[in-house]
């Protein structure tokens, strides 16, 4: 891949996101809402209880915040433009499968990040956050976008049409949370079940998000779980790559 | 059907040749769309494929730059195989698949310089952009334009690399005819500038003006190869007298006029083929009623696909 055509491609994909108010809405506005809905709702359960509810849910709110960013405006801009033949296009070009999909990355990277800043300025405004943990928050933040958009990538290949990735990813999503004990605490599943989701990325994502802004006890080290993220990550790519098509036809 | 093979236009395989089909055959499941097909595209030319919707163009054009794996035959495009070469034709084969968008949010100065980031060497995306005559449009988004700016834009992604052979698949299909002479103009620059162009269409005007030769297909197979002139001259050489149907003559008495040679009915058009097409006319002119909205012309390539094929190109094949 030459470099001019991934920085251009991943500008074009930027004014795209940008301008496009579907993927817009859903690359940048749907996850603010999750972070206001877990907020109101940590208000709410704070009025009736000792606990800081607000920063128990706060580690929730970001993983949902980052892996509904990697999905919904990543998989369905993707998807889509597979149906215009849009991909069809790019396919009779020199263009590789990988450029055109790491070309997607800057621009969302980019976005989570705002995210991560965003949150990182409210934990520490409520001294959630010590400033030890934040750069431990920011590579977890990192490592853990890299699995939801490599996890994008990979829907991105498969499915089939818009209409299917929209009501996909809203399952996978809460799939990832229930794996990863955002929803149901890992400790209160059996311990074999708990032993096999700590080697997933989603497990080792909330465990340092929780560790660093909700104060929980580490269940594994911080650079364990970035690998782990990362690893995984990178074979997922690859697959993508592999599983890619730019065409809606069969051949 | 009158099956013509095209070993009288082939040219002998050279390195004058940049298109080289032979035997082509594409099943989808049971049904039979490419059928036994043999094409010769000359480098330098522009060649059209004409023939009616569900002829199996798009497919054969598809096979030829690697969007799709033929079922048996062999093919050879700028001396590589699209199915085992596609990297290499891709830098060297310009392509505009039917049916296909650009990015909908980029302006069209953004979409040609994204195209152009894709090649080695491409040409300036401004210089292309007034060569499609879309210096107006430039920074409208790809949305805004029309079906016709759109079209250009398309071409021009095309054009914008520089390449040795361009393939387009019905170019001007939906445009007006002031966009399609427009199209046309650019197709003719890049032909004079030494690339070769091949291009399908349904549009036997477009195949007539615009292409050098021109292989008129049907049902999977090439039933004529040659330069459009030279192919009327072969197969179509009878005039064509033509007028319409309601408040006209009788066909009876159309048919007696000494001369006629065969008449049909299309559509609301009584057509008359004859070979006296002077005095034909004059003796319909005088009859009472007289014909309403005549036209006098040659035969052209409609009439070629007629005679070759006993069906007209509005015609579409079924499946």
């Amino acid at each position: 891949m030459t470099g001019n055509s991934f920085r251009t491609l991943a500008l074009a994909n930027a004014r795209e996101l940008v301008r496009d108010r579907k993927t817009a809405f859903a690359a940048i506005v749907m996850p603010l809402f999750f972070l206001v809905l877990f907020l109101a709702v940590g208000h709410f359960v704070n009025r009736s209880s000792e606990s800081d509810a607000i920063r128990m849910l706060l580690p929730t709110a970001l993983f949902f915040m980052l892996g509904s960013m990697a999905f919904f405006g990543t998989v369905s801009p993707t998807v889509d433009l597979r149906q215009r033949r849009t991909l069809r296009l790019l396919s009779t070009t020199p263009l590789r499968k990988i450029t055109f999909l790491l070309s997607l990355v800057p621009v969302r990277a980019l976005v989570a990040l705002g995210y991560v800043v965003l949150v990182v300025a409210f934990a520490t405004a409520f001294d959630y956050v010590t400033l030890a943990g934040i750069p431990v928050l920011l590579v977890s933040a990192v490592s853990g976008v890299a699995f939801f958009l490599s996890l994008g990538f990979v829907l991105a290949a498969v499915l089939p049409s818009a209409e299917a990735a929209n009501n996909t990813l809203s399952l996978v999503l809460i799939l990832m949370a229930f794996l990863g004990g955002a929803i149901l605490p890992l400790r209160s599943m059996p311990q074999g079940v708990r032993d096999v989701l700590g080697w997933l990325p989603p497990a080792r994502l909330v465990d340092t998000f929780r560790h660093t802004i909700a104060g929980f006890p580490a269940q594994f080290p911080a650079w364990s779980s970035w690998l782990l993220m990362l690893g995984f990550a990178a074979v997922l790519t690859a697959l993508a790559t592999r599983v890619f098509s730019w065409d809606t036809d069969n051949r | 059907m009158t099956t013509e093979q095209v070993s009288e236009e082939d040219p002998p395989h050279t390195a004058t040749t940049s298109i080289s089909v032979h035997g082509l055959t594409k099943y989808y499941g049971s049904v039979l769309a490419v059928d036994g097909l043999d094409l010769e595209v000359r480098s330098g030319e522009l060649f059209g494929v004409l023939g009616p919707n569900g002829a199996g163009k798009s497919t054969m054009l598809e096979i030829l730059v690697g969007l799709r794996e033929r079922s048996s035959g062999t093919v050879e495009v700028l001396g590589s195989d699209p199915s085992n070469d596609r990297e290499r034709l891709r830098r060297l084969v310009a392509v505009q698949p039917q049916q296909a968008e650009l990015f909908p949010n980029l302006t069209v100065r953004e979409t040609l310089r994204l195209w152009a980031s894709f090649h080695e060497n491409p040409e300036e995306p401004e210089a292309v952009i007034e060569r499609v005559g879309l210096t107006a449009s430039a920074d409208h988004r790809v949305h805004k334009l029309s079906g016709g700016q759109e079209r250009r834009l398309l071409v021009a992604t095309a054009l914008i690399s520089r390449p040795e052979l361009i393939v387009l698949d019905e170019p001007s299909t939906g445009l007006d005819p002031n966009a399609r002479a427009d199209l046309w103009d650019v197709l003719l620059a890049y032909r004079d500038r030494g690339g070769t162009a091949l291009l399908s269409t349904h549009s036997m005007e477009e195949a007539e003006s615009l292409c050098d030769r021109v292989a008129v297909v049907d049902s999977g197979k090439v039933v004529a190869c040659g330069a459009p002139a030279e192919l009327v001259t072969r197969h179509a050489p009878h005039d064509v007298v033509s007028f319409r149907r309601a408040g006209s003559p009788d066909i009876e008495a159309v048919r007696a006029i000494p001369g006629v040679e065969e008449t049909e009915l299309h559509g609301n058009r009584v057509l008359v083929h004859t070979s006296r097409a002077e005095e034909v006319t004059n003796e319909l002119m005088s009859m009472t009623p007289a014909p309403q909205n005549l036209v006098r012309r040659t035969g052209g390539l409609d009439s070629v696909f007629r005679v070759l094929t006993g069906r007209t190109l509005d015609d579409e094949k079924d499946g």
